[in-house]
């Protein structure tokens, strides 16, 4: 056999082995090289990414790396590393790497099974890289032929026959599914970058904040189509005109959303939430329209915006209950006083309004208050006292320390038990019209995987041809792309087989590679 | 559940896991004697044990679920116990395949610093803990399930990488010095970061431990520096320890060839688990949080990890590389895979930060 119908039944065997690409730009492109640059840049990328905080976590930068590393970050923008430039630009790269990766090499997949089978009838010599064995047996070809097809049936059920001028090939195939599987992760992987372009393009994700007993707006991006041309401005007071094929802008949902009660749960002696759950209402024109609940693990979908469980806080009292010592007296009154309302503290012609209130009290400096966050963590009120009309006092008392008391009015105490506040839950509205096509890549880059590493493309082929002074030769020869140990076993299996099979006073030369 | 009401089953069920080490502990024994001896019933028994530890394993896990009304792998150290499970259980059917009982030396205790490691967490962790809102989905069974049983499946992908570069010499004893000169004090530091921001009784007992030493409360400084230097001691006799095993040993490792293929064949196995995992991952945070992929650190990481494994297998079947480089990719891959794991829940902050109490 000459060297180059090996070198040729080698490579047709062979998915691996480079197709010729003369273009030099796509040659860059469809590299391999450039595939190992693509993947490590972007896992350095990613990983700085989680060093530095993001988004709006940007301020603890500082925290953990100094004020100079914080503002070194935003100059360059490390704030908004999966969103800069250059992140999408290796993301890009991957995608146009990717086509060309698939464009150049599907054909060749293609040619795989069929070149391989008219090579073999050409030449009897199999591929370096594949499993052979060879029996030179007295039976004459057709016989034998039949009697490795029953071998060869047990690993490979379905077998196709090939005639050539005087050899037979008897051809088994199994999960030819595999061959292709590193396309389909492949195209998966596209799909997952193209859904991400047009979550960035098309998708709108803002907060909607609804107190309890309250009915808000629903922020959404609508794309309007058609030509629009921007301006981009450039160095040196240039400008370019940016054509567009369309806009977006920030307008109200056709519906809102009332908040009818928002309720949170704890697990019993902890600070542990077991639930927080909005019963909401929508309103469409002025009309309800449905009531749902919305809880983290289960959004509600509304005219193509999913409405998310996000977070909740507390703005606001409807009452509190404490209880207050006059000057002078002994004995304290039970008091629950509504919100903003001026009541009278029985006949004493003493008068209280609770003026504001902090769910999450803290010292912001000696004797000044502050609300840290809109987590009931540590309840505050801010109360004015009158005594026959005449403004008295007017200072914030924190229930959890009913020793610190500063009132000005000597006498004047006031105990915290418990408040009633008004919380407001925060949903987010999402529109991701990506999210379909992103369904459908992740669905193809597992379906892929899995049959590229748990279904093992393999072929096996027996190859008879006369002898000169008759009898035939017999070839078994195996090929398989991965996972060689266990073809190996396949291998032993269908040669014991065909041991047997061709006893009829068998004259023997054995000859196995791995 | 009352988190505080369980408090026997609590301790019954943290006992479960402890006597799953001894068992570990029993059947790595059994390897070892056979590696030495080459005795089959050894083997035999190997076997059998290890079958042993998979089922315990899981009795321990359903026994936690019943008690915790929730699927046992919500926290730091119900989810170590869950990997180990997919150590031993991936372990056991790769092993079949790969007919290497010399394997098992090396895997098995990546399952025991599992069950260790969950049991060196600060006592508050390991408290069955009630389920947070985010956590309370069917998808928490099936991703993280997912995920840590793939973490599981990179075992042997460490244990293979590390044979291959010691069979080529390219792993010596001075490796094994130097690599345990660097990673033992670095796990004695993060065992002193991870007690001290949990606020336990830490600086009582280290003060205790360190009698001699002036430690003044809250010297964090001196405090890691304290477990760093007792852990690199710890590291320091393992590897003196590691010195008087046979050479002998070796002798059953079949050629880097094989290994090689084995190699493949173990991240093959992992990769595909790892990929659904973090799809999986991707369908809740569409589900729960409103989009499917937010570079959260614990995301980024599964990514970066999967990148490194898609890198093995690249450079493996069409880059040309082999042996030892690959073997050296494999290594990286899995330290990665142990930095999502541990690193991204203690040291980097973000939604998934569930480990805490
Ligand atoms: C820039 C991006 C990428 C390029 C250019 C690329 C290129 C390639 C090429 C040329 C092959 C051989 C295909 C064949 O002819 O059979 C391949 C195989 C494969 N690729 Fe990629 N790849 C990329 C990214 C990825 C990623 C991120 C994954 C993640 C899963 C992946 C998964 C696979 C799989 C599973 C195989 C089959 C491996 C095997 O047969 O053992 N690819 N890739």
């Amino acid at each position: 056999m000459s060297e180059q119908a090996k070198a040729v039944a080698d490579e047709s065997v062979l998915a691996a082995a480079k197709p010729a690409v003369r273009d030099p730009l796509a040659r860059i492109l469809g590299s391999f090289k450039l595939t190992l640059s693509l993947f490590a840049l972007l896992g350095l990328f990613s990983a700085f990414g989680t060093f530095i905080p993001q988004g709006d976590e940007a301020p603890r930068i500082a925290q953990l790396y100094g004020d100079k590393a914080y503002k070194l970050a935003m100059q360059l923008g490390l704030d908004q590393v999966y969103h800069s430039w250059w992140f999408i630009m290796v993301l890009a790269m991957m995608a146009l790497n990717l086509i060309m990766v698939t464009w150049v090499r599907v054909p060749h997949v293609w040619r795989i099974s069929r070149e391989t089978d008219a090579v073999l009838l050409k030449d009897p010599l199999v591929p370096k890289t594949a499993f052979t064995r060879v029996w030179d047996t007295p039976l004459p070809p057709l016989e034998a032929l039949d009697r490795a097809r029953r071998s060869l049936q047990l690993e490979f059920p379905r077998l196709a026959q090939k005639e050539g001028p005087k050899r037979r090939l008897l051809v088994g195939e199994k999960h030819f599914l595999s061959l292709w599987a590193a396309h389909i992760v492949h195209l998966g992987l596209l799909l997952l970058l193209l859904a991400g372009v047009l979550k960035i393009l098309f998708g709108s994700n803002h907060n909607v904040i609804v107190k309890e007993g309250g009915q808000s707006a629903v922020p959404v991006e609508q794309v309007h189509w058609g030509l629009h041309v921007r301006r981009l401005d450039l160095p040196f007071g240039l400008s370019l005109p940016l054509p567009l094929l369309y806009e977006r802008s920030l307008d109200n949902a056709d519906f809102q959303i009332y908040l009818d009660k928002f309720d949170v749960r704890y697990y019993p002696g902890t600070a542990s939430p077991s639930l927080f759950r909005s019963d909401v209402k929508i309103i469409r024109n002025g009309e309800i329209q449905t009531a749902a609940s919305i809880l983290v693990n289960s959004p509600l979908a509304v005219d193509g915006l999913l409405l998310y469980q996000a977070s909740w806080g507390y703005d606001g009292l409807y009452s509190a209950e404490f209880e207050v010592q006059l000057p002078g007296e002994t004995e304290r009154l039970d008091i629950r006083a509504p919100y903003l309302q001026r009541i009278k503290l029985l006949d004493t012609g003493w008068e209280l309004e609770v003026m504001d209130f902090y769910p999450d009290a803290g010292m912001a400096s000696p004797g000044v208050l502050q609300n840290n966050s809109d987590d009931l963590n540590n309840p505050a009120i801010r109360v004015q006292f009158w005594k026959h009309g005449v403004e008295k006092s007017l200072t914030w008392f924190v229930y959890a320390m009913p020793d610190i008391q500063m009132a000005k009015v000597p006498g004047l105490k006031l105990y915290g038990k418990t408040v009633d506040p008004v919380p407001f839950t925060v949903l987010q509205a999402n529109a991701d019209p990506g999210a379909p096509i992103a369904a459908l890549g992740a669905f193809l880059v597992v379906f892929g995987v899995f049959s590229a590493f748990y279904l093992f493309y393999r072929k096996a082929w027996v190859l008879v041809e006369p002898l000169e002074g008759g009898g035939s030769r017999v070839t078994l020869a195996g090929f398989v792309r991965r996972n060689k140990i266990a073809f190996q076993r396949v291998f032993t299996r269908l040669g014991q087989s065909l041991d047997e099979g061709l006893s009829a006073e068998p004259k023997t030369t054995l000859e196995t590679q791995a | 559940m009352n988190p505080l009401d369980n408090g026997f089953q609590d301790a019954f069920s943290q006992g479960l896991f402890l006597a799953l080490f001894v068992l570990q502990g029993v059947t790595w024994g059994f390897y070892l004697a056979y590696a030495l001896t080459k005795k089959d019933w050894q083997y035999a028994w190997a076997r059998r044990m290890l079958w042993a530890c998979v089922a315990w394993n899981v009795g321990a896990l359903i026994y936690r679920w019943a008690v915790a009304g929730h699927a046992p792998w919500a926290n730091q150290y119900e989810s170590a116990t869950m990997v180990a499970f997919g150590v031993l259980a991936l372990f056991s059917y790769f092993e079949r395949e790969a007919k290497l009982p010399i394997l098992g030396l090396l895997v098995l205790p990546a399952a025991m610093v599992a069950i260790a490691a969950a049991n060196l967490l600060p006592e508050e962790y390991k408290h069955i803990s009630p389920l947070m809102p985010a956590l309370q989905s069917y998808w928490l069974k099936i991703h993280v399930s997912c995920m840590l049983t793939s973490y599981g499946a990179f075992a042997s992908t460490f244990a293979l990488s590390l044979l291959y570069l010691i069979k080529t010499g390219n792993w010596t004893r001075k490796t094994t010095w130097i690599a345990l000169a660097i990673a033992s004090p670095l796990a004695g530091w993060f065992f002193g970061y991870v007690h001290q921001s949990a606020r336990s009784d830490f600086w009582n007992w280290l003060m205790a431990a360190t009698g001699g030493t002036e430690l003044a409360y809250g010297d964090t400084a001196k405090a890691y520096a304290i477990c760093a230097a007792g852990a690199l001691a710890i590291g320091m006799l393992l590897a003196f320890a590691l010195q008087f095993l046979p050479q002998r040993l070796m002798d059953s490792v079949p050629d880097a060839g094989t290994l090689d293929e084995l190699n493949y064949r173990s991240v093959a196995i992992g990769f595909p688990l790892l990929t659904l995992g973090i799809i999986l991952g991707a369908v809740w945070g569409h589900l729960a949080w409103g989009r499917y992929w937010g570079w959260d650190p614990k995301e980024t990481w599964a990514f970066i990890s999967w990148l490194i494994f898609a890198f093995f297998l690249h450079m493996r079947v069409f880059g040309g590389w082999e042996g030892r480089k690959i073997a050296w990719v494999g290594l990286i891959g899995a330290g990665s895979i142990v930095f999502t794991y541990w690193g991204v829940n203690f040291l980097l902050s973000g939604l998934h930060a569930y480990a805490k109490p």
